[in-house]
């Protein structure tokens, strides 16, 4: 007896591989070709570490096809239940929708998982062959493998939820991309909106978990990379949440499916009012955001007609769509309600009706607050991972005591108040603020140029600052990948330096820093340059490996304890030495914003070639002038130039500095 | 066999079907007629778990039919737009039904490719429409299901091939008890084949009979008599036409009562006349103010 109430229909089963045999047999060549190959022909390169095979997965292709192939398959296996003869017939056959369902996911997995299983097999044999070490092989590609399983089955799932939504394969292609892009793009129109219209709004979403849910693309495109393995577990938890989630939502639909209703665009009612208002949303956002842009000088203006226009149109398409009628005037009255409601949103958000800007929360309420100057990742510290992305003009800081919570929260006042200043020196274009509240409550602003030293002014010179941005350069010092300490100065000589030399030099460093003004910090002038370069190695090796980033810590003019320590430990060539300075040059910024100006080798060239003059500025007078003129990161285009100085003993030392004086403007080489 | 209790289905606002009850017995042909929109398509679609009712149930052997995997298998349904997996040879289907159904009978299968004499490996897609349609009853019938469902069965067949397709049909009906269950727009295409006759009209069964006893129950008599002034009201006549002293009526009753009645009136001629199944129901239904004639072109 062949008949059996089973998990899966045999007929269905051998039918659905035998017509789409070829998806699978395409999909096991191309990967072939552009993920094993690559991944193979990297295996005969000079450095064939497990560390160098492992940047190779995943090839950034194979999560390409990901997106496309689950897609492919979940609308050809599913392509019968949008076709009235085809769903008639299958329907009709002695088999359940359960069984109908299921048997499709095993052909999908069969289809999907045997050729992606089958490349990783042939690798796996041909790697260990070449001598990687066989279990920690095997381990890394069994993880990128059921990544990759488990994120195509999410993709899979989640075209076929949309497919048990619609009527039409074309519409459940386009809402499979669409809808998954969809909360991303309103969220993201939606932050710019609203920032332009409330002062303070902060459009940084630190809620990972939400970002991660908003879009399966996030998760996969970071889950199958095996090298982030502080997301690795992050990622499968979430992409079996995905991939439950669709899994039982589009079991569910089919199972409620009228499958009479494929005529329909929209089979279900909630999909419909679900459709026509996420779709409306991003118009609406889509077209204000759009008219905010383009009347630059008129945000609000832009705003107001977008956002009118925006659910106007929104609502009408969408509407068109879903009933599948070019009569929607009939609709007249939910459509101004629409309308209406789009438009007091915005009535409400501009005008601050709920008080969110001049909300300033009490010090005793709050428990401690995240200090960010044009830093987003809100750890309110540096860890290992954002030592690679911060810098001394990016960073975050923690205050738990009183004294720093009060002057963040004059800060808070004083940025609502002050005028935003887009100008050329503008030091601080994004300050970050999050107060975690004593009953968990979290409130965070943000501030886009704020012009406000003396707010600034009073948390710089702070203990509670300086302490928490010496805390930052120790956790870049003290970095497990940190591979070089460069230091050099206007002494015009360059050294490198041990981690154990230094850690002394940042005692030294530390003295000077707690004593450094704000008047001082923001004014750029320096003699010289600590750099801490951090690589793709573990720091003990130092060649071979990608420079990930580097630290530059200012030395300013105050710094005598730096400078004593360099004097004290050999390093004196650093410090500035007017003596040994035999000649200098004064050449134009050429391009502000590409921070290109004349380098010393392109000097060198022109003075090979003759089009500039070989010797440069040899009046010690006027190198005395130039020697004493401070380091300035100015970025006004009439008014910047670079200086170098040509040592006798260690080569040159170049600079950035503006406001030159008449006199020395005659000396420019001009080319 | 089949019996359904009030099935009711709408498709948003419209009422496709309309507590719809229809009996049908073992080893019977249910004719099913309508116009184009009456409901058949919908009713057969429902029987055959393919849709769903918004309300009643519908039982084949007292079970309720969607997602019975067991029922299923003894059901065939020929839907009236026939698919096949594209790109499918006959005996690929044949393959198909053969995994997908419990009994497949690969010498029956066999025995009627004798009779059709078209290859097996052809392409369907490269049949003609007629060609599709006999594919059909052949997969079908070897499946040798205790109830086939034809939703406008002999479209597209010439009148040999109808002949062929029916006497397969009757062949199981009478040897192996089949149930049929088979619609169309055209009365007189189930005349000869149907045991039960259900008409449907904008969603609703107007009415179900047993054509033997509609047959026997309704007459066409033409009477004639010496005189012309005879009455035959006393016979509730559904219709009477005089034409000089000959009567056509159209009376309701056995035979034998009706003759018994004529008698005292001392016709000098009375003739039963055959009544086709189209007569019938226009004079069945006609009374209630149904467009009958226009259901049954």
């Amino acid at each position: 007896m062949k008949f059996q109430t089973s998990f899966y229909n045999k007929a269905i089963l051998k039918n659905n591989i035998k017509r789409f045999a070829y998806i699978g047999i395409l999909y096991f060549v191309i990967h072939f070709l552009v993920v094993n190959f690559g991944m193979l022909m990297n295996t005969l390169g000079p450095t064939h570490t497990m560390d160098n095979l492992l940047y190779k997965i995943p090839s950034g292709w194979d999560v390409f096809i990901l997106f496309f192939l689950p897609v492919i398959l979940g609308i050809v296996l599913f392509r019968y239940i949008q076709d009235e003869k085809a769903l008639a017939t299958i329907h009709a056959f002695p088999v359940s929708r359960k069984t109908l369902f299921f048997s499709h996911m095993i052909s999908f997995l069969i289809l999907f998982g045997i050729p992606l299983v089958t490349n990783t097999l042939i690798s796996y044999i041909i790697l260990v062959f070449k001598g990687y070490p066989a279990s920690e092989l095997a381990i890394h590609l069994s993880i990128y493998t059921l990544g990759m399983i488990l994120s195509g089955m999410t993709i899979f799932y989640i075209t076929v939820m949309f497919g048990m939504l619609v009527g039409s394969s074309v519409l459940q292609a386009v809402l499979t991309y669409v809808m998954m892009a969809m909360p991303v793009a309103i969220v993201e129109f939606g932050k710019v909106l609203i920032g332009w219209t409330l002062k303070g709004f902060s459009t940084y979403m630190d809620d990972e978990a939400l970002h991660l849910l908003m879009t399966p693309y996030y998760t996969i495109g970071r889950m199958v990379d095996i090298n982030n393995t502080a997301f690795l577990l992050k990622g499968f938890i979430v992409i079996i949440v995905y991939l439950c989630f669709s899994l039982i939502a589009s079991y569910t639909l089919y199972k409620k499916r009228d499958l009479e209703r494929h005529h329909d665009l929209i089979v279900f009612d909630f999909a419909k009012i679900g459709f026509i208002g996420l779709l409306t949303v991003l118009i609406t956002l889509t077209l204000a955001n759009m008219l905010g842009s383009m009347f630059y000088d008129n945000r609000s203006l832009g705003v107001y007609v977008g956002v009118f226009f925006g659910a106007v149109i929104g609502y009408g398409v969408t509407k068109m769509i879903a009933e599948k009628t070019v009569r929607i005037f009939v609709y007249y009255k939910s459509w101004i309600v629409v309308v209406g409601l789009f438009m007091l949103a915005l009535v409400v958000i501009d005008f601050d009706l709920i008080g969110f800007e001049s909300y300033v929360p009490e010090s005793d309420e709050v428990a401690y607050v995240i200090y960010g100057e044009n830093s987003y990742p809100r750890q309110g510290k540096m860890s290992n991972e954002t030592v690679l992305y911060g810098s001394e003009s990016n960073f975050e800081l923690i205050f738990t005591d009183q004294t720093s919570i009060q002057e963040i929260l004059y800060l808070h006042e004083t940025a609502i108040h002050a005028e935003q200043d887009m100008g050329y020196n503008t030091r601080v274009y994004r300050l970050d603020l999050l107060y975690v509240l004593e009953n968990g409550k979290r409130i965070s602003r943000m501030y886009e140029y704020p012009k406000m030293d003396e707010g600034f002014a009073i948390l710089h010179e702070s203990e509670g600052y300086k302490l928490g941005r010496l805390k930052d350069i120790e956790a870049i010092l003290t970095h497990p990948r940190i591979s070089t300490i460069h230091v050099w100065g206007r002494g015009g000589q360059e050294r490198n330096m041990n981690l154990q030399k230094g850690e002394a030099l940042f005692e030294a460093y530390r003295k000077d820093f707690m004593l450094l003004s704000y008047a001082e910090e923001i004014s750029y002038d320096n003699w010289g340059t600590i750099d801490i370069a951090i690589t793709a190695g573990d720091g003990s090796r130092e060649e071979g490996y990608e420079l990930l980033t580097y630290h530059s810590l200012n030395i300013w003019p105050s710094f005598e304890h730096t400078k004593t320590w360099l004097i004290e430990n050999g390093y004196e060539g650093i410090v500035p030495n007017r003596e040994g300075v035999v000649s200098a040059r004064i050449t134009p910024v050429i391009n502000l914003d590409m921070e290109v100006d004349m380098s010393p080798e392109y000097v060198k060239d022109m003075q090979s070639q003759g089009v500039i003059a070989s010797t440069g500025i040899v009046d010690d007078d006027i190198i005395d002038m130039i020697y004493d003129l401070p380091y300035d990161y100015s970025k006004d285009p009439e008014d910047s130039y670079r200086i170098t100085l040509i040592y006798k003993d260690y080569g040159e030392y170049s600079y950035r500095v503006s406001s030159l004086p008449e006199i020395l403007k005659s000396y420019v080489t001009q080319y | 066999m089949i019996k359904t209790v009030d099935i009711t289905k709408s498709y948003g606002t419209f009422k496709a079907l309309d507590q719809i009850n229809i009996h049908v017995k073992k080893g019977s042909v249910y004719g099913m007629v309508g116009p184009n929109g009456a409901g058949k398509t919908t009713l057969l679609k429902i029987m055959t778990g393919v849709f769903r009712q918004n309300q009643g149930q519908i039982f084949i052997d007292g079970q309720v039919v969607e997602d019975h995997i067991s029922l299923k298998q003894r059901i065939s349904f020929i839907p009236d737009e026939l698919y096949y997996f594209p790109m499918a040879t006959i005996k690929d289907m044949a393959d198909f039904y053969d995994e997908m159904f419990e009994v497949f009978d690969r010498d029956r299968f066999v025995r009627i490719q004798g009779l059709l004499k078209i290859p097996i490996q052809k392409k369907i897609s490269q049949l003609s429409k007629g060609m599709k349609k006999q594919v059909a009853f052949w997969l079908a019938i070897c499946t040798k299901p205790d109830v086939m469902i034809l939703d406008e069965p002999v479209d597209g067949l010439d009148p040999v091939m109808r002949r062929q397709i029916w006497s397969l049909l009757l062949q199981d009906v009478s040897e192996r008890n089949m149930t049929v269950v088979v619609s169309s727009h055209n009365l007189r295409e189930l005349e000869d084949v149907c045991d039960y006759v259900g008409i449907l009209h904008e969603g609703k069964l107007l009415l179900e009979r047993d054509l033997d006893e509609m047959k026997s129950d309704i007459h066409k008599i033409q009477v004639a008599f010496e005189d012309s002034d005879v009455s035959l009201k006393s016979l509730n006549p559904l219709k009477e036409m005089q034409v000089g002293s000959v009567h056509t009526i159209i009376v309701r009753g056995l035979r034998d009562e009706i003759e018994k009645s004529l008698s005292p009136m001392k016709p000098v001629l009375v003739d039963f006349i055959p009544l086709t199944l189209e007569e019938i129901f226009i004079y069945e239904i006609g009374g209630e103010g149904y467009e009958v004639s226009n259901l049954i072109l």
